[in-house]
Parts: structure tokens; C-alpha cells; sequence
């Protein structure tokens, strides 16, 4: 990274649920942008304020409890910090959880990196009667010290202030400064660093204390850059020293120094809050601790979880006006984005009434289409992303994964898998690129994986439309019973389509949760991290805050999404376009076509000869567009597969719906219409399919059902799973796994079904 | 105080007591201590227990912890 003269690079750090994010907006504003990190799924974020005639350039550094190298986190941090050197690191703590938020302090303050500390949430602290001496605080650290509430905005203009005088500064901190890690550590650290200081190299870049302490930790990444920064062997010298006196504290001491080190710290973060801050008289149970004794009560736990979880629902995939999630896109596809397709289509004027011309059919129905197709689902998105961002604001969600984390332990998840799992569509109506993306809050790689590799089985939004098909021919429409529930704002019928729905949805979750099981018992190594969360204070959720969050969720799926579906938009496109209709049936549409025509010119006083001949044209046209898929590449595949797809009842229309779906699966009911002449009403399709394969049983229906409800993931899905994993292998693995396993279960039921049901 | 550590499994809401071990892996000691919850630290039992998940404030801070790992944090309760 380059930084011009006038830039000057400051670094936010804090632990989790410090209010960093909010400290971030308040310095930098609406002038900032998401990546990641290089190499890691770690987000980084970035913005810019001016100081003066200075632009200072502030990095966001992921919320970490610690500086060690244990977790990406940590490690991505304390990198940045290292080789990026900020020209001041502000470390931002809670002020009404001082003590803690400390702890991640001293260990900045003994990288000797040049700091300035915020006192945060400080109103949460005034609310609960803590009152903290800044002036002492800030010569006990010997840093500058401000206190802010990022929320209220309260203290930005001090905090930029003190930054502002940090930078001018200029200098790196003496290293006076340390705590006391007793009498056990303290000779050896002294060994440890004279032993450094023949190592001007080394101790020039990093400071010899900090890196004897890490050294004592055992630390992986310090003994790496000893190993780097000193001449040949001089680099073991200093490890072995540093392992034998390792293994003389816990041997002779029984003390391993990691323990030691810790309970330093918080010794002396006990010391400077007993000089500090002077708190009342335990406050006894907080609102925090009353909310939650109902929250996580034994027995209505999972009665509020359901209740939430419903209502999640509803609103994110409801059709209520103004809330629902399907309301907005449905309202806003005519209005913004069907215009897009319509425009590009307009771009082009046909001579043939029966054919498309070959850059009009790409970039019409391939590009635009393809991507107009998934911008219908950003209303969507947005709703779903808002109300997460409000239930992660709330402290919700974090009690979510309290409760569910023993159930989903059993089959290898993690109580933090819920939230990606129903994004990606546990309940019929969900996406698995956002669902893939959001397992990257999980601390626990090996449920992480899992969480991941199961997805594809999840349902997503595009599976609907042809649940809905084939439910519609299996069963028909209708309410059990008739019955209706109407609660005013919406209408709540238990019809045998959503009885059927909710059927399909419930067993896909659990194939899925045993393939997790499966998976984690043999496919995915590694240890499972035990469950130790921190279950953050409630707090009612800014509107702006909540908006933020969601829009930057959306804006980073766009991206993501966009190029991947147009790239694999113009691949699928190909596969069903050519090689084309042959020169000798072309003649005959030519001639067939050229017959309407004169029929048309020869009836000229009949009035409905003009309707007869567009009808005619239609047919032909539908008829044109049949011929060419059937023999397109696709096509040939889907025929080429019947024999084997015999096996499940699929013939080879199905084969060549599923292939060109791959793409997205919304194309799916829309291919199927294509190949049965349809225009691509739902009604009118199943008629046509219903006319075409009076054939099929109700098990040919089934078996198609289940084997769409494990199909592989779209192209968009398999792209996220192997940038996520950081492994194609996976991704492959995840595109194949689900088609196995769907044709298995299709073949079963379509071969046992009639045996053992007549 | 009583010197006889027992597990935090064995306490119940409302119950206090001082932090004496951690006895889990690696990775568990440097969460849990990096969350506050370490050797010295004096925990109050909110809710949970008896198998299940187990709610612990240590100071300000809310834990929750797994039934696996409250088993492997010992901790000593003044006599009675």
C-alpha cells in the first residue's frame, strides 16, 4: 500500500461490541469503502476525513478480545499493525466495561505502536452511575484519552482532535511504560531481551519486550520473525532460550507462562480501574439481565424464538404492502428494473417475425435478462438484510445462538450456523450466496465448513416457482378445509400448496442436517471450538445504523454477484443457442412462414385474418424456439442423459430444464415453458405439461420434487463457497454431492414408490 | 474460603464463586480469558445449569457458556 504525502494513516481498533463500527462512521462519515483483507475473508474497511489540509486515511481493524495469532482476526490485525505501521492507533474501549476492554490495550501499548484511547458508550457508563477520572486514566497509560458516544455523535470533534495533536507528534513511545509480570517472568524477559539486542535488525522493527512476552506465549508469528530478522543460528539462540525457560516454569513452577502473562494483565487492569473509576455498589440485576431471564427462560426460549422467527418471515418473503419483502419486489421490478429489459430490447429492431437475431438473443435474454432477473430479488434482499441488521443490533441474535447452539451441536453445526442457514432459506424463501457470506462471523472453522457445504440444500427464492408447478400438479389449489385465518394486516391460509411447501422445506432440513452430521464425522477435520460467547448488553437499534449495515450488505452482494451472473449468463446462453436449427428445417420454418404470409395477403377483406396470422406466427415462433433448445448442446446433453435419468422418471425435457438452469435456477420453470411451447404463465404451462405427459404418476412428480429440493447450487452459490473456503475443491464438492444425492433419493421413490404404494 | 475447588457445573442461579482453573484446551483459555473470565475473577451464575447452557455475568460482561466447557472451569464457593 502507497500513501501520498498528505495522507496519514490511522488504525481503529477495540474489542468485539465496543461500538468501533459507530466510532468509524462518526470519524469518517458516508466517505468509506468495504474490501477484504488480502488473502483472508476478513472485511476491511476503509474511509477518509479531512484534518486541516491533512486527509486522513482510517482502517477499520476487526474486532478482536486479543492480539495473539490464534484466530484470522487476531492475525489480520496485528499484521496491519506490524507492516503497515498507522501513524496512530486508536484503540477504543467500553467505557462501562473498562477493566476488560483493556486488556487488548496493554498488549497495543506494549507493541509500542503510537495510541490515543476512546472512551466509548460513555453514556452507558454515566447511566449506571460509573465516573471515570480521564486526567488520571491517561497518565496511568500515558496516552491521551477521550471520551465519546458514537451513537449520539457526542465527542467526535474531541477525538479527532486528540488525533490530530498524536499525528503531529511524530514520535514513538519510549517504552517506559510496561506492566509488571511478576517475579517468575520478569528475569526472564530481561534474558530474553538483552539476548535481542545484539540484533539491531530486530529490535530496530519490533519491540524486543513486546516480542520476549510473545516469545513466552509461545506465539507462532514471533518466533517467525525472530527466525527472519537475525543472522544464520543467532535466531535459534534466542527461541531455545526462550523454550528452556518455557519448560522450566511449567516444570519447576508449574506456572505455564500464558497463564502468567494473562493474569497480569488483568491484575493491572484491576489496578488502574480501582484508581480510576469509581462505580456504585453492585447494581444488581441490570435491564440486560431481567430481558433475558424471559429470553432464555427454559420454556419460552423456543416459544419467543418461534414467534420471532415467524414474524421474520413473514415480513421478509410476506406480500404485505409497504413491509413485505415480496411486496417491494414485486412493486419495484415494473417500475426499475423490467424498464432495463425492455430498454435493451428496444435497442434491437427484428426483420424476422420468427427468429431472434444472435447479438439481440445474448445480450437481451442472456446478459440483461439473466441480470435483471437477480436484481428482481435486491428489495428483497434489503428487507431481509435489515431486519437481521436489527436483530444483531438488538443482542438478539447472539441469544439465538445461545439457545440453538446444543440442538445444532449434535449434527456438527454451531449456534452461530442459524443465522446463515436461514438466510439461505431454511423455511422455503431464502438465497445461499448472502447465507454463505454470513458464515464469516463464525469463529469456529470446522461448523463454519459444514454450515457451508449444506447450504446448497437450503431453499432458496429461485426453487419456488417450480415447487410451486409441480405442487400445483400434483395436488391442485384450496384451503385445508377451507381454512383462512385473516389477523387484518395479513391473511394466513393453510392451503394444501403451503402444507406441501412447508413439507418439502422440513425434509429438506433435515437431509440437510444429516448430511452435516455425515460431514462432520468424516469429511471435515479438525477440532470443534467450544462454545464460549459473550451475550452483548440490549440495545435499541438506530434507524441510520440499521440502514447502513443494510445497504453495504446489499451493495457488497451486487458485486459479487453481478459480473459472476453475467459471465455465466453468456456461457449457459450459448449452450442452449447453438449449434442451432439445422439449414433444412430452417427452409422448412422459412416456407411455412412465407404460406401464413400469402394466406394473410390473399384474405385481405377478411377482417380476422390479421388476428389468424399473428396467432399463426406465435405458433410458429414457439414452435421455432422448441427446435432450437431441443437441439442445442444442452439439448443433445438432456437426451444423451435419459437412459440414466430413466432411472428417477426424468425424461430428457426435464434433463435439459435442470442443465440450463444451472446457470440460475429462475430460469427453470421459464426453460420448461420454452420447451413445452408456452408462453410462461404458470396456469397455462401445467395445462400443457398436464396435455403433454398424461403419463406421469404422482411419482414422477415426487421424485422431480425432492430432486429439485437437494439440487446443486447455482453457478453464483458454487463461485461464494469456493472464494469463502478458499478452496475449489470444496466448491466442486458442493456442486456435485447435491446432484448424487438428489438422483439417489429420486431413483428411490420413483423405483419403491409404485412397489410399496400400489 | 473454601480451598476444595468444584466445577461451575455444580452451581446454580444466583450462586457466586472465584475463578481457581481453567482446565480446557488451549483455545478455550484464551477466549475464555480474553472475555474476562480468568483465574481471580469472581463469576455470579445467572441462569442455565443442570445440563443445559450456563449464563454467566462475570462483572459487566454476559457469558454464555457450553455445558462441556462450565465442567472444565473450577472455581471455589465460600462456605455456607
Amino acid at each position: 500500500m502507497t500513501h501520498s504525502h498528505a495522507n496519514v494513516l490511522v488504525a481503529l481498533t477495540g474489542q468485539p461490541n465496543c461500538g468501533k463500527s459507530s466510532i468509524f462512521n462518526l470519524l469518517t462519515g458516508s466517505r468509506q469503502h468495504v474490501a477484504n483483507f488480502p488473502g483472508v475473508t476478513v472485511e476491511k474497511k476503509q474511509g477518509v476525513y479531512r484534518d486541516g489540509d491533512r486527509k486522513i486515511e482510517v482502517v477499520d481493524l476487526p474486532g478482536t478480545y486479543s492480539l495473539t495469532s490464534y484466530t484470522q482476526e487476531e492475525r489480520v490485525a496485528r499484521d496491519f499493525l506490524l507492516l503497515e505501521k498507522p501513524e496512530v492507533v486508536a484503540c477504543i474501549v467500553d467505557a462501562s466495561n473498562l477493566e476488560r476492554h483493556l486488556y487488548l490495550a496493554f498488549q497495543l501499548r506494549e507493541m509500542r505502536v503510537p495510541m490515543v484511547l476512546c472512551l466509548n458508550m460513555i453514556d452507558v457508563a454515566e447511566r449506571r452511575g460509573i465516573a471515570i477520572d480521564i486526567a488520571a486514566l491517561s497518565r496511568e497509560l500515558g496516552m491521551p484519552v477521550v471520551a465519546t458516544n458514537a451513537r449520539s455523535g457526542r465527542g467526535g470533534k474531541e477525538l479527532r482532535e486528540v488525533i490530530g495533536t498524536a499525528l503531529g507528534k511524530h514520535q514513538h513511545d519510549p517504552g517506559v511504560w510496561r506492566i509488571d509480570y511478576g517475579e517468575l517472568l520478569e528475569p526472564v524477559l530481561e534474558v530474553l531481551t538483552g539476548k535481542m539486542a545484539a540484533h539491531p535488525r530486530l529490535v530496530e522493527d519490533f519491540p524486543p519486550r513486546w516480542l520476549a512476552v510473545k516469545l513466552l506465549e509461545n506465539d507462532g508469528e514471533a518466533r517467525r520473525i525472530v527466525l527472519h530478522h537475525t543472522h544464520d543460528g543467532s535466531g535459534e539462540d534466542i527461541l531455545d532460550c526462550a523454550d528452556e525457560q518455557r519448560q522450566t516454569l511449567l516444570d519447576e513452577h508449574k506456572s505455564p507462562p500464558e497463564k502468567v502473562i494473562a493474569t497480569s494483565r488483568y491484575r493491572a487492569a484491576a489496578r488502574i480501574a480501582t484508581a480510576c473509576v469509581k462505580r456504585p455498589a453492585q447494581a444488581g440485576r441490570t435491564l440486560t439481565d431481567r430481558i433475558d431471564a424471559v429470553v432464555l427462560h427454559r420454556f419460552w426460549a423456543p416459544v419467543i424464538l418461534a414467534a420471532v422467527l415467524f414474524t421474520f418471515y413473514q415480513i421478509a418473503i410476506g406480500e404485505t404492502p409497504y413491509i413485505g419483502g415480496t411486496w417491494w419486489a414485486d412493486t419495484l421490478y415494473p417500475l426499475l428494473f423490467h424498464p432495463i429489459k425492455l430498454a435493451a430490447a428496444n435497442l434491437f429492431t427484428s426483420p424476422d417475425p420468427l427468429r431472434t437475431g444472435l447479438l439481440q438473443s445474448l445480450v437481451v435474454d442472456g446478459l440483461v435478462g439473466g441480470i435483471v432477473s437477480i436484481l428482481y430479488y435486491v428489495p428483497l434482499f434489503f428487507v431481509i438484510f435489515t431486519l437481521l441488521a436489527i436483530l444483531e443490533d438488538t443482542g438478539y441474535m447472539a441469544r439465538v445462538a445461545f439457545i440453538l447452539d446444543r440442538a445444532l451441536r449434535w449434527f456438527g453445526l454451531h449456534g452461530q450456523s442459524t443465522l446463515p442457514l436461514i438466510l439461505g432459506g431454511v423455511v422455503v424463501g431464502g438465497c445461499c450466496v448472502p447465507g454463505v457470506l454470513a458464515t464469516r462471523a463464525m469463529k469456529d472453522e470446522k461448523a463454519r465448513l459444514v454450515t457451508i457445504l449444506i447450504m446448497p440444500l437450503m431453499n432458496c427464492l429461485a426453487k419456488l416457482p417450480f415447487y410451486a408447478l409441480l405442487v400445483g400438479l400434483m395436488i391442485g389449489e384450496g384451503n385445508v378445509g377451507g381454512f383462512a385465518l385473516n389477523l387484518g394486516f395479513t391473511q394466513v391460509g393453510l392451503t394444501y400448496r403451503g402444507l406441501a411447501l412447508l413439507g418439502v422445506s422440513t425434509f429438506s432440513f433435515i437431509i440437510a442436517l444429516l448430511v452435516a452430521k455425515v460431514f462432520s464425522a468424516t469429511l471435515v477435520k479438525g477440532e470443534n471450538v467450544p462454545f464460549v460467547m459473550e451475550l452483548p448488553t440490549y440495545h435499541l437499534p438506530t434507524v441510520r445504523g440499521v440502514l447502513r449495515r443494510s445497504s453495504e450488505q446489499v451493495w457488497l452482494f451486487l458485486k459479487k454477484i453481478i459480473t459472476v451472473v453475467a459471465v455465466v449468463q453468456i456461457g449457459v446462453w450459448f449452450f442452449v443457442t447453438f449449434p442451432g436449427v439445422s439449414p433444412a428445417r430452417e427452409a422448412h420454418y422459412d416456407r411455412l412462414l412465407a404460406e401464413a404470409k400469402t394466406e394473410l395477403a390473399a384474405a385481405r377483406d377478411d377482417e380476422t385474418a390479421p388476428e389468424l396470422y399473428e396467432k399463426k406466427i406465435g405458433e410458429l415462433r414457439r414452435e421455432h424456439n422448441r427446435e432450437r433448445i431441443v437441439t442445442s448442446y444442452a439439448g443433445q446433453l438432456g437426451q444423451a442423459l435419459e437412459p440414466v435419468s430413466k432411472l428417477a422418471g426424468f425424461e430428457w425435457r426435464m434433463n435439459i430444464a435442470i442443465i440450463a438452469s444451472f446457470a440460475a435456477k429462475e430460469s427453470l420453470v421459464g426453460t420448461l415453458g420454452t420447451i413445452y411451447s408456452v408462453e410462461e404463465e404458470d396456469d397455462a404451462l401445467a395445462a400443457s405439461i398436464a396435455r403433454a405427459e398424461h403419463g406421469w404418476t404422482v411419482w414422477h412428480k415426487l421424485a422431480m420434487l425432492v430432486f429439485i429440493a437437494l439440487f446443486p447450487p447455482c453457478l453464483a452459490t458454487i463461485i461464494v463457497i469456493g472464494t469463502e473456503t478458499r478452496s475449489w475443491r470444496w466448491a466442486l464438492f458442493a456442486t456435485f454431492y447435491p446432484i448424487v444425492l438428489g438422483f439417489l433419493f429420486a431413483v428411490t421413490i420413483f423405483q419403491l414408490g409404485p412397489v410399496l404404494f400400489g | 474460603m473454601n480451598e476444595h475447588a468444584i466445577s461451575l457445573l455444580a452451581l446454580r442461579s444466583g450462586d457466586k464463586g472465584v475463578v481457581i482453573a481453567l482446565q480446557g484446551g488451549h483455545s478455550f483459555q484464551e477466549r475464555a480469558t480474553s472475555m474476562g473470565l480468568f483465574v481471580g475473577c469472581e463469576v455470579v451464575v445467572l441462569g442455565g445449569g443442570n445440563g443445559s447452557r450456563m449464563l454467566l455475568a462475570v462483572g459487566d460482561t454476559r457469558i454464555a457458556l457450553g455445558h462441556g466447557m462450565a465442567d472444565k472451569v473450577l472455581v471455589a464457593v465460600d462456605p455456607v
